[in-house]
């Protein structure tokens, strides 16, 4: 800060003294100095006449007119330094008037224009920052792509497409990942808000035919029921919008992330209508549906913020109440997003010990054990003990099948490893993409003495 | 005399300077059209594939209704579609669309993405259409009566405030 004033102050001195220099060197002597040199051509001018007079170069009368024209220029160059001299007196103030006007101009400017408060911008920490995060969810989703290519069968890894997707601005190919999510597993509301909103976003916030379809599909949510508003006050309908805000805010909890939102949704749209603005209404007694929601709408280093506070707050509550099964899985699904897969293990080893009965749980706890280990291209030993109790509990999971075949194939037994994949070919339906991979792999057994049927 | 001189550019900057700054706070939306109450120029232009059938003078009048000139890349056209939709869809106002300097294809993506509120679409590639009705940005939006003439014209974008008043344009003139 003191810097800038410092150099602004300098920059303001110099400028000044740039500009009033030439006007104070003008001053008597420089134009009694140039006079003498003045006198001094017309002397020599004269002498010349002179000469030339004295050799019969010029005649008589020509030589009184160049004389008489010369001592002429001698009385005018005369008068000049008081001429010169009243000017001095002009630019003396002019001087003044510009030592002044510079700094308290650039002053006023800045007054007006500036923006002192603004933190400072090292260029080092500009981008770096926002590539580096960037980077690390494009790969993340490039990751997760692959492997739904895979094993296209995983409902949590679609949702966690989606979201991310969204979250990494590609709300097109987010719809996607939402659609065949719903196909496969069945359409839950939050799944068409989800929908809804990524069509939405797709089409620069206008909320399309096709995604007022899904929206209507999730009447209760309460995104669902924000974008329904915002599609009437699209359409022209303010009152409309106004009556689904005002209902919307007065369903939600008094801590509802989206109430500033929808706040400034209501304030907007009285103004636009010319009525005036609704007067909040008293909180719903619980929260309803998904506050992630109103995140996705924050600028991005807000937003990850954001996600950050509210997942370390889900991670305590879970530490008072961990009974909370939903909560424990939303918790591991929210690391996995951040990145933080060794967090995401952690919780869902806590959830498991908590839950021994519960395969979801087992099998989401494997699917982050590999993301720990950076894929699954080597099965770690902690993985395996996950599937193998997953086994127990769900013998035919493909995702158990699969792991705990392979897991045989590469122990060096095939029999066991044929059995399993054979028995996952028969739960994979007809047109999974998976078969063709279980078929290879299956070929690529070696044949053994006692094959098992 | 001759120092006035010097002075003559600073004098025609500062005359040009004034005058830009008054034009900044005029609102372009406030041109009136010299079209307002003339009969729609003569025009034909063809339909926009399957989607809808071509638009030409002949096919205004005898009904009010709207003519909207839009195109696919145009942002703010995007943001006034859902509006359209309403007034075709739930006020039975017949709108026509001049689909401005507009890849055909393009066009047809936009309205099938955010809906197709048009009764009749012409395709105006060259934008020679657009210029007859003195469009000089998209999107803009006129009202005819029943005698074929434009009564109103909106430049710019629709926004949701102007829904009502529009729709009493159009109300007015239907009883009129």
């Amino acid at each position: 800060m003191i810097v800038l004033w410092l150099a602004a102050g300098a920059l303001a001195v110099l400028v000044a003294l740039a500009l009033v220099r030439p006007l104070l060197a003008r001053t008597a002597p420089d134009a009694a100095a140039r006079l003498d040199f003045d006198l001094a051509i017309y002397r020599d001018q004269l002498a010349e006449l002179e000469r030339a007079v004295a050799a019969g170069e010029v005649g008589r009368a020509e030589a009184e007119a160049g004389r008489v024209e010369i001592e002429r220029r001698i009385l005018a160059a005369g008068d000049r330094p008081e001429t010169a001299a009243a000017a001095g007196g002009g630019r003396a103030v002019l001087a003044v008037a510009l030592t002044l006007l510079v700094p308290l101009g650039a002053f006023g400017l800045y007054a007006w224009h500036g923006a002192p408060s603004l933190p400072a911008q090292p260029l080092a920490g500009r981008e770096i920052k926002a590539e580096r995060d960037a980077g690390s969810l494009e790969t993340a989703i490039g990751d997760l792509a692959r492997r739904l290519q895979e094993r296209p069968d995983d409902p949590p890894g679609w949702e966690l497409l989606g979201r991310s997707l969204v979250q990494a601005g590609r709300p097109g190919e987010a719809a996607e990942a939402y659609r065949h999510l719903i196909a496969i597993a069945g359409g839950r509301p939050e799944l068409f808000a989800a929908l809804g909103e990524a069509l939405t976003l797709a089409a620069d916030g206008i909320v399309t035919p096709a995604a007022r379809e899904a929206f209507a599909k999730a009447p209760g949510d309460p995104r669902a029921r924000f974008f329904m508003a915002e599609a009437a006050a699209q359409s022209g309908d303010l009152d409309g919008a106004l009556r689904g805000w005002t209902a919307l805010e007065a369903d939600s909890a008094a801590d509802a992330p989206w109430r500033p939102l929808l706040r400034r949704r209501i304030a907007e749209t009285a103004a636009a209508r010319g009525v005036p603005v609704p007067p909040p209404a008293a909180a719903a007694g619980a929260a309803a549906g998904d506050p992630a929601a109103g995140i996705l709408r924050l600028p991005p280093d807000e937003q990850a913020r954001a996600i950050r506070a509210m997942v370390e707050g889900l991670a305590q509550r879970l530490e008072a109440d961990p009974d909370d099964k939903a909560g424990w899985q939303r918790l591991a699904q929210a690391w996995r997003v951040l990145g933080e897969h060794g967090k995401a293990v952690d919780a869902l080893t806590v959830a498991v010990a908590r839950f021994p009965d519960d395969v979801a749980l087992r099998l989401a706890l494997g699917t982050a054990q590999l993301e720990a280990a950076g894929g699954d291209a080597t099965l770690p030993t902690a993985f395996l003990e996950t599937m193998r109790a997953a086994a127990r509990l769900a013998p035919d999971h493909p995702q158990v099948l699969w792991y705990l075949g392979r897991a045989a194939a590469e122990g060096g037994k095939p029999a066991e490893a044929r059995r399993l994949w054979r028995r996952l070919l028969d739960r994979l339906p007809a047109d999974s993409p998976a078969r063709a991979e279980v078929s290879d792999r299956l070929a690529a057994l070696p044949e053994d003495s006692s094959p098992t049927q | 005399m001759r120092r006035l001189v010097y002075l003559l550019p600073a004098l025609v900057f500062a005359l040009v300077a004034a005058y830009l700054l008054a034009g900044l706070s005029l609102d372009p939306r406030a041109l009136p059209s010299a079209l307002i109450d003339k009969p729609a120029p003569s025009f034909d232009l063809p339909a926009l594939g399957d989607v809808a059938p071509g638009l030409g003078t002949a096919d205004l009048g005898g009904e009010v209704a709207l003519v909207n000139v839009f195109a696919s890349w145009c942002v703010p056209c995007r943001a006034e579609h859902p509006l359209l939709m309403r007034l075709a869809a739930e006020k039975g106002v017949p709108v026509y669309g001049i689909a401005h300097k507009d890849k055909p294809a393009d066009a047809m993506r936009f309205l099938e993405r955010l809906g197709n509120p048009y009764r009749r679409i012409g395709v105006d590639a060259d934008g020679r259409a657009s210029i007859e009705w003195g469009v000089y940005g998209v999107p803009e939006t006129f009202v005819i009566d029943r005698a074929g003439r434009i009564r109103h014209r909106h430049v710019g974008a629709l926004g949701p405030q102007d829904f009502a008043p529009l729709l009493a344009i159009v109300e007015r003139l239907r009883t009129s």
